[in-house]
């Protein structure tokens, strides 16, 4: 999605768009949109810059319908807890400023007093809900969907190479480490935060090629790793340990001339090793009846939940309680194709529109248990299973989805619509 | 959507020994169209020279009573809850405004040979609930207010006229602005809130306004708006602010004249015309009807519609340029009429836990009760201040003496 990145012209090279170090990416993800970090492909995004100060805003939209499973399927959103046809909606506001010079020069501290560096904050703020088929079934759980606020703070800090030449090719590489900074709004009821509510820190090194001026490379890898979050949200399906993640981005963009752009390029991310849920809460805030769970085991509130039926003819009410524990998922993956077209008007504004298409992914699922209990007149519950023995026939088992950017990968195209304007370049 | 046959979570429902448990839910404002304050700073269609402008307003808005559906202004934001409710507000808005040729070396006719504009409008909002409908919230695990961000909305548009020699820095005394226009829902909000910072609804518009100096020293702005809102998937406090708000027409103008020296004096007018809002959402309402015996009731918000909205307002400010480049502006908002939003919220019932019997439920109408539709659907009758400051960040003259 939306590349954090500043663009600007080279005045001796009227030809050359810098899209400037954006190193992340700040996107929405998956069946919670969230700001999260995603390297995106963008034109010249690691190439050497002027020094100055520059600053930019973006604003990034996304529409996810469809979703990755655990087995890396394309599934309709939301499924199998409510029908096709579900939306996801989400826009995401970007203010950046970036710091690209020196703090060294003339000093006697070696390497950093000959190398340029970059600073670089970004704030965002964004809106996200789902449809109301959505938010209507998380009501039922005593939870709701939609997050809007100010998300959390993203601060880079880098370090140049010198430019390279051989002949026509010039190159540079550039070393950074972005920190996420969990100071988002974030509430434990939503299925969509805008803050994540854990840290996350991410090395990378990145590279800049550019070839007669006209052909451009930008590539990096980076490592993402991330930190626990103790207050899961949306009853428990975010998880308390997100896993790391590796990241690799590639781009190749054509120069027609100096206002137009044209690029290719992917992102791929994939998570190491599984993501953790240590605190999973989400049931029915109400008692359930017995014609809710027998009369449709496969498609009733919680898909795959077979009440025996020698039970379903016990009470009218049922309560489903959570089995604690610590569930895993298989990890997630993300692989996209991208593509950019990029309208360059005079030293200060870009215009790129972005189509990103997935590729494959693998979305985040994870089995669950419930104990039933049978419900008294007056309120009282009676355990009838016991999911501590493998053996008994009562007790539920289930898959849950895992939500928000740690976990879930969209599986819809992504359209991005920049409008990137320099209040101050150098 | 795959759910339970039941048609509503039992926390909807409303048993029969319990008529008042609502008593108190269904009105709240969250800040809205109809309810945000509106800088109306003279000069405010001028075609500027371009630079960059930026406008911060402060206000304190005690927001204690409303205009009711018959227009008649009523002590309390929201009746049904008692009259002593208030949803007072503290707000500073930001407004970022770019003039700037567009396209200019390209000699698109039409957008090359004139100048553009581009507004953003941000801000935050501190809001509270006061009295029934806050002491409903408490009672019933509801939130009493979210404050936070409120939406953001960005503009941008053509000089229709009055930009064709900006680099002669023509005096221009009549110009005429088209800004299509949209809103981000980024405003902070919880969907248990009474009031909240922000809408959680897209909003597109246009507006066409025009400047005139007639003489030296006397300025006239009017401009005229239509607004329209996508739906709100999660409408707020159980439902009682619009699933869909009504598109909204309005129309503004202020005539200013220089007093002495750098002080000048203005007045406006607002008048904001809102089409019907819908309240599919509705889950709960402050008195709902009793049930019959053995029987449970609830809300049938399918069709539930209000009347739409009216809210009107007389602005009287002074304004003074303390430099060349910074305008300080004292403005007294008075609402001077309006109609909020109220509809009747049907109400059915049934037996009693009816969905565990094999023949199912048959729900059979039970009456209703009247809401006040909050957010949106509220509009207030407080009087307030509004101070606020607009500089000039470019090194040319204040917009004032015209491009």
């Amino acid at each position: 999605m939306s590349g954090a990145r500043i663009v600007a012209l080279n005045s001796h090279r009227a030809a050359r768009c810098a899209a400037a170090a954006a190193l992340i990416a700040l996107a929405f993800q998956a069946s919670a949109a969230h700001a999260s970090i995603l390297f995106t492909p963008h034109l010249d995004e690691y190439a050497d810059l002027p020094r100055g100060s520059y600053a930019d805003h973006t604003l990034v939209f996304t529409h996810i319908t469809k979703v990755f499973d655990d087995e890396g399927t394309t599934i309709p959103l939301g499924a199998p807890f409510v029908g096709p046809g579900q939306r996801l909606d989400a826009a995401l506001l970007l203010f950046r400023y970036l710091w690209i010079g020196n703090l060294f020069e003339n000093t006697w501290v070696p390497f950093l007093n000959d190398h340029k560096q970059i600073f670089r904050v970004i704030a965002n703020a964004g809106w996200q809900e789902t449809s109301e088929a959505i938010t209507e079934r998380s009501r039922l759980f005593g939870l709701h969907t939609g997050g809007n606020g100010v998300g959390d703070l993203f601060v880079l800090g880098g370090l140049y190479s010198h430019e390279h030449r051989l002949g026509p090719l010039k190159f540079n590489g550039l070393l950074a480490t972005t920190v996420k900074i969990p100071v988002g709004s974030y509430d434990t009821g939503a299925l969509l935060n805008v803050g994540s509510h854990y840290w996350s820190t991410m090395p990378q090194l990145a590279a800049h090629a550019d070839l007669f001026g006209r052909l451009h490379f930008d590539g990096t890898v980076a490592y993402q790793f991330n930190g626990r979050n103790d207050a899961p949200a949306y009853g428990g399906m975010t998880p308390t340990e997100p896993a790391n993640v590796y990241n690799l981005e590639g781009n190749l963009a054509w120069q027609f001339n100096e206002k137009w752009f044209w690029d290719v390029g992917a992102f791929f991310r994939k998570s190491r090793g599984p993501n953790k849920f240590g605190n999973v809460t989400a049931t029915f805030v109400d008692p359930q009846p017995a014609t809710t769970l027998c009369a449709d085991p496969t498609g009733g509130l919680i898909p795959g939940l077979s009440i025996p039926p020698n039970l379903c003819s016990v009470t009218n009410h049922f309560a489903l309680i959570p089995v604690a524990g610590e569930r895993e998922d298989k990890g997630i993956r993300q692989l996209y194709l991208s593509t950019s077209v990029y309208y360059i008007y005079r030293t200060s504004s870009v215009i790129d529109f972005r189509v990103a298409y997935p590729l494959n992914g693998r979305g985040s699922q994870f089995p669950m248990d419930y104990d039933v209990a049978l419900i008294g007149p007056d309120g009282s519950r009676t355990p009838i299973s016991d999911c501590s023995n493998p053996q008994d026939s009562a007790c539920q088992h289930t898959k849950l989805n895992g939500v928000q950017e740690a976990a879930a990968v969209p599986a819809a195209p992504l359209f991005e619509l920049r409008f990137v304007y320099l209040f101050w370049a150098p | 959507v795959r759910s339970a046959p039941r048609a509503r979570p039992r926390s909807a429902r409303q048993p029969r020994a319990t008529p008042g448990i609502f008593a108190l839910l269904a009105l709240l404002p969250i800040c809205s169209a109809a309810g945000e304050p509106i800088v109306l700073e003279f000069g405010r269609y001028l075609a500027k020279y371009p630079a960059m402008y930026s406008t911060s307003a402060f206000s304190a808005d005690p927001r204690d009573s409303i205009y009711d559906a018959s227009g008649r202004s009523r002590d309390g934001v929201a009746p049904t809850y008692g009259a002593d409710s208030a949803f007072p507000q503290k707000r500073f808005d930001l407004q970022f405004e770019w003039f700037f040729p567009f396209f200019e070396t390209e000699a698109i006719p039409l957008i090359s040979d004139r100048t553009w504009t581009a507004r953003a409008d941000l801000g935050y909002s501190h809001l509270s609930a006061d009295g029934g409908i806050a002491d409903y919230a408490r009672s019933h695990g509801l939130k009493e207010s979210q404050s936070g961000i409120t939406d953001i909305a960005l503009h941008f548009g053509p000089v229709l006229y009055g930009s064709d020699n900006w680099r002669e820095r023509a005096d221009v005394p009549l110009s005429i602005l088209l800004l299509a226009d949209f809103t981000i829902p980024i405003g902070r909000r919880h969907p248990d809130a009474a009031v909240n910072a922000g809408t959680n609804t897209f909003s597109y518009g246009a507006t066409l306004g025009g400047y005139w100096r007639p003489i030296k020293g006397l300025f006239l702005d009017a401009g005229a708006h239509w607004r329209a809102f996508a739906k709100n998937d999660e409408p707020a406090f159980e439902g009682q602010e619009p699933s869909k708000q009504g598109s909204q027409l309005s129309f503004d103008a202020t005539l200013a004249a220089k007093l002495w020296g750098p002080i000048y004096a203005s007045g406006s007018y607002l008048d904001v015309r809102g089409e019907v809002n819908e309240y599919s959402g509705a889950r709960a309402s402050a008195h709902p009807p009793s049930a019959g015996l053995l029987m449970e009731t609830f809300p049938d918000a399918r069709n539930a519609k209000d009347d739409g909205i009216r809210d009107r307002r007389a602005d009287a400010a002074l304004h003074w340029f303390v430099l060349q480049r910074l305008r300080l502006s004292l403005h007294y908002v008075m609402p001077v009429g309006g109609r909020s939003g109220e509809f009747d919220l049907p109400y059915q019932q049934q037996l009693l836990d009816c969905v565990a019997l094999p023949t199912g439920c048959t729900p059979t109408p039970n009456g209703s009760d009247h809401v006040d539709g909050l957010g949106p659907a509220r509009v207030y009758a407080s009087n307030y201040f509004l101070l606020s400051a607009t500089w000039n960040f470019s090194q040319g003259d204040f917009w004032l003496y015209g491009p």
